[in-house]
């Protein structure tokens, strides 16, 4: 009987991590590049109290097995793109397709981010807003008078004095074989973990890479009507589980007054 | 009279453990692929040499209860859940009665999850990190190309055919067991089954309903209390009759 207590009581922690997931997906609906996420659960191990024996006779034809409850699995990003916004911000970029911006973490390694709001900082390096340093390092001189940015990442600026558009860099994507495996670090970038296989960075629009918009950012891709249904699942999940628990309860109660005192 | 109390008292073990599985059942309502278990109650004769025997001094034939055990014998629910389109390519459903076939440690398990992960070096992978099985063993997703699976589950990337899916139907349903990550185990074999469609893009829910679970589960306390009645009353009449001896 305690066992079905745990397994209800696993049940309801599986639920509170979907309903925390929910929220934060919805706390993201208006973030640059968010990608929602998504848990799966599975369940837990089974316990085998009687083996199956054939059907012959008086044997089981099936085992006797009780489970243990439900857990989460693992939380995956959804990697669909997000709607588009039309920023006419000359550094907002927006990659259409598949592939990351690189930029230079804290710690010095690379992250990798959908979130292509870019502005300078004082050296005039290509930054996103959050200060990490695009990869590779673009440095726009700060007599350009005008800058654009072509579909496969090439940046080409003005400078006052001279006739043409100069051409200063080139902005790379990455792409992982298994993009669900990077770890999202907060402030809209990921980090390889390891588990993502081997990140090949290549020119927008080239070998499966999505291609760059200048003056439109991605917006997130979490669908608030799918999100309020997954809430409304995530409650009522818990309710029934809850019930479990008081189910287990009563019975343990009614139990201990076989021989009332 | 003793007979009816151990009666009664053998009805409370299997019920408990029934309510063990409602329980685990009602955890899984969000399990995508979940296969519940539904229990089911009979009652075997422990011993038919003993029925005679009781025929002679109860009247009744052989339908005492103590010379019955009562057995629970639940039975993994193979009802096909709805399936939800949620747009990601690595997520796999089978509209069907079929299964996908995975790569255990020791030998092929079986799942209605699609939720497709990859390995490093591109392995189509389960869940629960055991390979998704193809004609030829797993399946390896070049890295530069996305994957698209048609209905017969053949995988392909770009325009090349990199692999078919297994997906088969179990030749006895009734030898399957839960290993838990949404794994079942069959000891008899499976077959192909063309009849079966993978769609890409979707997922199957658990089939774990929680309205049917939770009528279960306010029966078995009912069906708990009313022997833990029985016992009772049994108890006070057996009190009865020793307090009416030994006046």
């Amino acid at each position: 009987m305690l066992r079905a207590l745990r397994s209800a009581a696993a049940g309801m922690r599986a639920q509170q991590l979907y309903l925390d997931t929910t929220a934060h997906n919805l706390a993201n609906v208006n973030t640059t590049g968010f990608k929602r996420n998504r848990v799966g659960f599975e369940d837990l191990l089974y316990q085998t109290i009687e083996p199956a024996t054939g059907a012959a006779g008086n044997g089981r034809s099936a085992p006797l097995q009780v489970g243990h409850g439900s857990r989460p699995s693992d939380t995956t990003k959804i990697f669909t793109q997000g709607d588009s916004e039309v920023t006419s911000n000359p550094l907002d970029v927006l990659i259409e397709g598949d592939g990351f911006l690189q930029v230079q973490r804290i710690d010095g390694t690379t992250g990798y981010t959908r979130d292509g709001s870019l502005t300078v900082d004082e050296q005039g390096r290509l930054v996103t807003h959050q200060g990490f340093v695009v990869q590779p390092e673009i440095t726009v001189p700060s007599d350009a008078s005008s800058i654009a940015i072509t579909a496969d990442g090439r940046i080409l600026v003005e400078q006052a004095g001279q006739v043409g558009a100069n051409e200063i860099g080139q902005i790379l994507l990455a792409r992982f074989p298994n993009a669900a495996g990077l770890v999202a670090e907060g402030s809209n970038v990921f980090r390889d973990a390891g588990v993502s296989g081997d990140p090949q960075v290549g020119v927008p629009g080239e070998n499966g890479l999505g291609s760059i918009t200048q003056g439109a950012l991605e917006r997130s891709n979490v669908q608030v009507v799918e999100e309020m249904v997954n809430m409304i699942l995530a409650q009522r999940a818990f309710e029934v589980s809850s019930k479990a628990v008081k189910a287990a309860d009563d019975m343990m109660g009614i139990a201990a007054n076989i021989r009332p005192a | 009279m003793l007979r009816g109390i151990r009666a009664n008292a053998e009805a409370l073990g299997p019920a408990m453990r029934a309510q063990e599985i409602v329980a685990n059942n009602l955890a899984n309502t969000q399990t995508v692929g979940f296969r519940q278990d539904r229990s089911a109650f009979h009652r075997e004769l422990e011993d038919a040499g003993a029925v005679g025997s009781n025929g002679g001094t109860t009247g009744a034939g052989g339908s005492i209860g103590a010379a019955n055990a009562l057995v629970l014998a639940p039975r993994i629910d193979l009802t096909p859940a709805a399936i939800e389109t949620t747009g990601d390519p690595n997520h796999l459903a089978i509209d069907g009665a079929g299964f996908f076939a995975v790569q255990g440690e020791a030998g092929d398990l079986y799942t209605r999850d699609g939720g497709m992960l990859r390995g490093p070096d591109g392995t189509l992978l389960h869940r629960s990190g055991a390979p998704f099985l193809g004609d030829g063993g797993p399946i390896v997703a070049p890295s530069d190309r996305a994957i698209a699976v048609g209905n017969d589950g053949t995988v392909r990337a770009g325009e090349e055919i990199i692999g078919k899916l297994r997906v088969v139907r179990l030749t006895d349903p009734n030898s399957l067991h839960h290993v838990g990550q949404g794994l079942l185990r069959s000891e008899a074999g499976a077959e192909a089954d063309p009849e079966s469609r993978v769609l890409q893009g979707s997922l199957e829910a658990g089939n774990s309903d929680p309205v049917t679970n939770l009528i279960e589960m306010m029966s078995l306390v009912r069906a708990f209390e009313a022997n833990q009645r029985a016992i009772l009353t049994q108890d006070q009449s057996l009190g009865r009759l020793l307090g009416w001896a030994s006046q």
